[in-house]
């Protein structure tokens, strides 16, 4: 299990994990599950200050043309994410 | 008695600020606009209170240099009263910071803003209830119409007062967790009581969020007992939720505070769908970008059109100023050489720079309080990636538009240096509102918008490339833009009156006389015929160039203000009438120069403070010699066709 894993102080990347899709892959107006984020300690914690972590429940609203940003929302508040961060959550489809 | 006014970006805290003090903050719907705290003195029944604006923060743990800065500031400085403001239709994830604010021991007051805009969403808030759960006074406002600000500072000098009658609740979060704080906090209490200067919850939360501000301040000092203690309970926090730990508390706090919301919030129907479907229209993959092209093209030539009007206008009124001048003084008189000058300068201020300046920043504003401006930055994100940038670095770019000071300040909002630096010197080739007036008093006039559009289109091109080889000479891996997109709000015409206000203000008490001066001194140094030597010295450059050699001085001095160069421009050919004595090329050449080549001495100075003095050298290197490259190459593409 994932939760397992990143017990634990290091980064572990966890990349194929089944059952599991990145947030890339998330079709839009679809509420999805965060399992794991795998991204750097700093995006983490800022996507924390947002309330948004592992648990979270979120709904994919936009996915922008030319590799652009997702727009997320998260109770009600809209945070657009950049693909590499975007890449780095991984999620479960509710 | 010192008052802190914070509040998550947004919030409407600086229009607050604004209410109580006059207009000495700039407020926007743009996360991050404040970089830079703003004191006034306010008067609450007959007493004087320092009122300290805070920049918008999400929390109080230090993701960027910008956050780090606002914790030392709050800890240090010694307030007597916290004023929280909330964003009432955001309560939800706007009460996080609250819950920190509690922990900090000192009495905070809640000023529930943007009740209305709530009431329109279906939000119903119970501010009696959410006054007991905290344990502190809330008070609803809307500052933006003055609102309840009456009460809320009747409410804080009470506070004030009686410090005593407000005791903040701690409020707990789920069990499990909270017995890990306790844990630490009597830990501190026990082995730390001395030396720690810090609220102890505070910091035992802050020390299980694994910030890096106080693991080095105070672990730091306090050796490896305290750090084995905090990586032991940051252990246990992690087996508890399975989460990294870093994330955990604020996770937790996020949890109590929807908990929170939903004890205080009856949620009606709400008014208003149109947000979601504007932003359906707006944030469109492809139709998006068609707005975006129609709101810039608008913004455009509402700049050109009511500028160019008012500079016929007022210029023919100091043409017949100039002659009735001519015809009371000698001329070729010292007398008539400075009175000639002063008149050029304040005419400058006035018909050249004030026309385009006030519909360039009325526009600005307009677009900045409506929320368009996050939703460009979404728009733009995957060209900026393309120059290597996240989108969140657009922020400073826009904000360079209005004027590079608070636009190179604003890279503090950027997590890391490599970020910083890149986004501080881009931000510093954006044509500023000074260089926009060059452009529209001299392009646009006199060739026409298209080619103004051009120059800038132009500009963005160059400012993308020049992103892309500093990314490629300094790679890092940057986490990506995470940027809250705020909701659309009507704009207050009041707001924006003041804001365009406030930089004309600025303009008019530093800017204008600089260019006075600037217009005299050109002056004397035309009598004394010293301009001449300047010019032979800068001939190798306009000869270069392929510009007239009296156009040389003018250069020198566009390093205070850009504006100046243009007043300059017009003074030392003797006429507004430019097209008569430059070639379309020239103009082009001149303004092209004139919009790279180094900030002027203000940015400089800010660039300086905030990236160093090597970075602040390098961008003039970089910006001059970019500019003589971009000159020259205009120059021969004229003349070649």
């Amino acid at each position: 299990m994932v939760l397992r894993r990143i017990n634990g102080f290091s980064e572990e990347i966890v990349t194929e994990q089944k059952g599991f899709k990145t947030l890339l892959e998330v079709p839009t107006n679809k509420k999805v599950k965060i399992v794991n984020i795998v991204g750097g300690r700093g995006a983490r914690k800022q996507l924390a200050q947002f309330g948004i972590g592992i648990g979270s429940v979120i709904k994919v609203k936009r996915n922008a043309p030319f590799a652009g940003p997702l727009l997320i929302e998260n109770q009600g508040m809209a945070v657009a994410l950049g693909r590499g961060v975007a890449a780095k959550i991984l999620v479960e489809e509710l | 008695m010192k008052i802190a006014l914070i509040g998550q970006p947004n919030s409407g805290k600086s229009t607050l600020f604004n209410a109580v003090a006059g207009y000495k903050s700039v407020a926007s719907n743009f996360p991050g606009s404040t970089v830079k705290y703003t004191q006034s003195k306010v008067h609450i029944n007959g007493q004087v209170h320092e009122l300290i604006d805070f920049p918008g923060t999400y929390s109080l743990s230090a993701t960027n240099e910008a956050e780090a800065e606002i914790i030392k500031y709050l800890l240090k400085e010694g307030f007597d009263v916290v004023v929280n403001v909330i964003d009432a239709s955001q309560l939800g994830r706007s009460l996080p910071l609250t819950l920190e604010l509690l922990e900090l021991e000192i009495p905070v007051v809640v000023a529930l803003n943007m009740v209305d805009e709530a009431k329109r969403k279906g939000i119903e808030i119970d501010a009696e209830k959410l006054s007991q759960i905290l344990g502190v006074p809330v008070i609803p406002t809307v500052a933006s119409h003055n609102t309840g600000v009456r009460k809320l500072f009747a409410t804080v000098k009470n506070v004030l007062r009686d410090p005593t009658s407000v005791r903040p609740h701690h409020l707990e979060v789920q069990r499990d967790v909270e017995k890990v704080i306790r844990e630490l906090e009597s830990y501190l209490a026990e082995n730390y009581s001395q030396k720690i200067k810090y609220p102890r919850r505070f910091l035992a939360l802050k020390l299980l969020e694994d910030d890096d501000y106080f693991l080095r301040n105070v672990v730091g000092s306090d050796g490896r007992d305290l750090q084995d203690q905090v990586k032991r309970l940051q252990k246990k926090l992690v087996r508890l939720r399975g989460k990294p730990q870093e994330t955990i508390i604020a996770l937790e706090r996020h949890a109590l505070a929807m908990e929170i919301y939903h004890q205080v919030v009856t949620v009606g129907q709400p008014k208003i769908g149109w947000q979601e479907k504007l932003d359906n229209l707006v944030m469109h993959k492809y139709g998006g970008y068609v707005i975006l092209i129609v709101v810039l093209v608008g913004f455009f030539n509402f700049v050109f059109y009511v500028g160019s009007y008012l500079e016929t206008y007022l210029l023919s009124g100091f043409d017949w100023l100039n002659l009735l001048l001519d015809q009371h003084l000698a001329t070729g008189t010292f007398v008539h050489q400075f009175f000639k000058s002063l008149l050029w300068g304040i005419s400058g201020g006035m018909a050249i720079v004030l026309p385009y300046l006030t519909p360039f920043l009325v526009g600005l504003n307009f677009l900045e309080d409506i929320g368009y401006l996050p939703r460009m930055a979404f728009l733009m994100d995957s060209f900026m990636h393309r120059i290597g940038l996240h989108g969140t670095a657009i922020i400073p770019a826009i904000l360079g538009y209005g004027c590079n000071v608070p636009a190179v300040m604003a890279t503090r909002i950027l997590p890391s240096r490599t970020d910083r630096l890149i986004a501080g010197v881009i931000a510093s080739m954006v044509p500023c509102s000074a260089r926009s007036i060059v452009i529209f008093g001299l392009v646009a006039y006199y060739l026409g918008p298209l080619w103004a559009l051009m120059i800038y289109v132009f500009n963005i091109l160059i400012i993308a490339l020049t992103g892309k080889i500093l990314t490629g000479l300094m790679p890092e891996v940057s986490p990506g833009m995470i940027m809250e997109i705020p909701s659309y709000r009507m704009p207050s015409w009041n707001v924006i009156k003041k804001k365009t206000w406030f930089r004309i203000k600025e303009f008019i008490v530093i800017a204008w006389p600089i260019l006075i001066a600037g217009s005299i001194v050109l002056g004397f140094l035309e009598y004394f015929h010293l301009d001449r030597l300047v010019n032979l010295l800068l001939s190798p450059l306009t000869d270069l160039l392929g510009l007239p050699s009296k156009v040389g001085v003018t250069m020198i001095f566009g390093v205070l203000r850009k504006e100046l160069s243009l007043i300059m421009l017009t003074q030392a050919l003797g006429t507004t009438d430019v097209i008569k004595v430059m070639t379309t090329n020239q103009i082009l050449t001149f303004t092209v120069f004139i919009t790279f080549y180094i900030p002027c001495v203000a940015t400089m100075a800010v660039l300086s403070r905030e990236l160093g003095r090597k970075w602040m050298l390098l961008t003039v290197g970089i910006t001059l010699g970019l500019a003589i490259v971009l000159a020259w190459t205009v120059h021969i593409f004229g003349v070649l066709f």
